[in-house]
């Protein structure tokens, strides 16, 4: 998300608009666009309808606890933040799906462990092609 | 059947923070990115 926000000039450029999902409760959402001033649309999805729609994954826990990704848990403990809230369900992997101005599919990620995300650049290229 | 890149974007019509309907269709004319979040930390 971080590296989104860091080119949001050039996602504009490009007319793309972010929305942000979450499954979590709104209460939570609301908290979260308080803290974070978050200024794209933040969509609850409660029952994962759009995340089973998507075929999200859910991760093992091999997936979630690998040495790559508690050393990137690590990391976001040294810079002050939360790696997560407890009794969040921590088994449901993320992703991203950028969507052209005709509603086609055109670039479909689905995230194999929590920090694997598609590169900027390739939204972005997808989108200039 | 699982979406695959070239097919039509699942529709939706899910709520903001503050109530308000987005649906897909809102949209149309501009490319969307939708980020699905793991959690919110």
């Amino acid at each position: 998300m971080s590296q989104l926000r860091l080119r949001e000039s050039e996602l504009k450029q490009l007319d793309i608009q972010v929305i942000v999902i979450t499954f979590d409760v709104d209460f939570l959402a609301r908290a979260y666009v308080r803290e974070t001033g978050l200024e794209w649309p933040l969509l609850a999805d409660p029952q994962r309808t759009l995340y089973s729609g998507y075929g999200f994954l859910r991760g093992s826990l091999w997936d979630l606890y690998n040495p790559v990704s508690i050393a990137k848990y690590i990391g976001v403990i040294l810079r002050g933040q939360r790696p997560g809230r407890p009794g969040a369900d921590w088994h449901q992997l993320g992703g991203d799906v950028l969507i052209d101005p005709n509603g086609v599919v055109r670039l479909l990620h689905k995230s194999l462990s929590p920090h694997d995300r598609p590169s900027i650049e390739s939204i972005l290229e997808t989108a200039r092609s | 059947m699982t979406i695959q890149v070239g097919d039509p974007a699942v529709d939706f019509e899910l709520h903001d923070s503050a109530g308000k309907a987005h649906r897909l269709v809102d949209y149309r004319e501009h490319w969307v990115l939708l980020v699905f979040h793991r959690h919110l930390g």
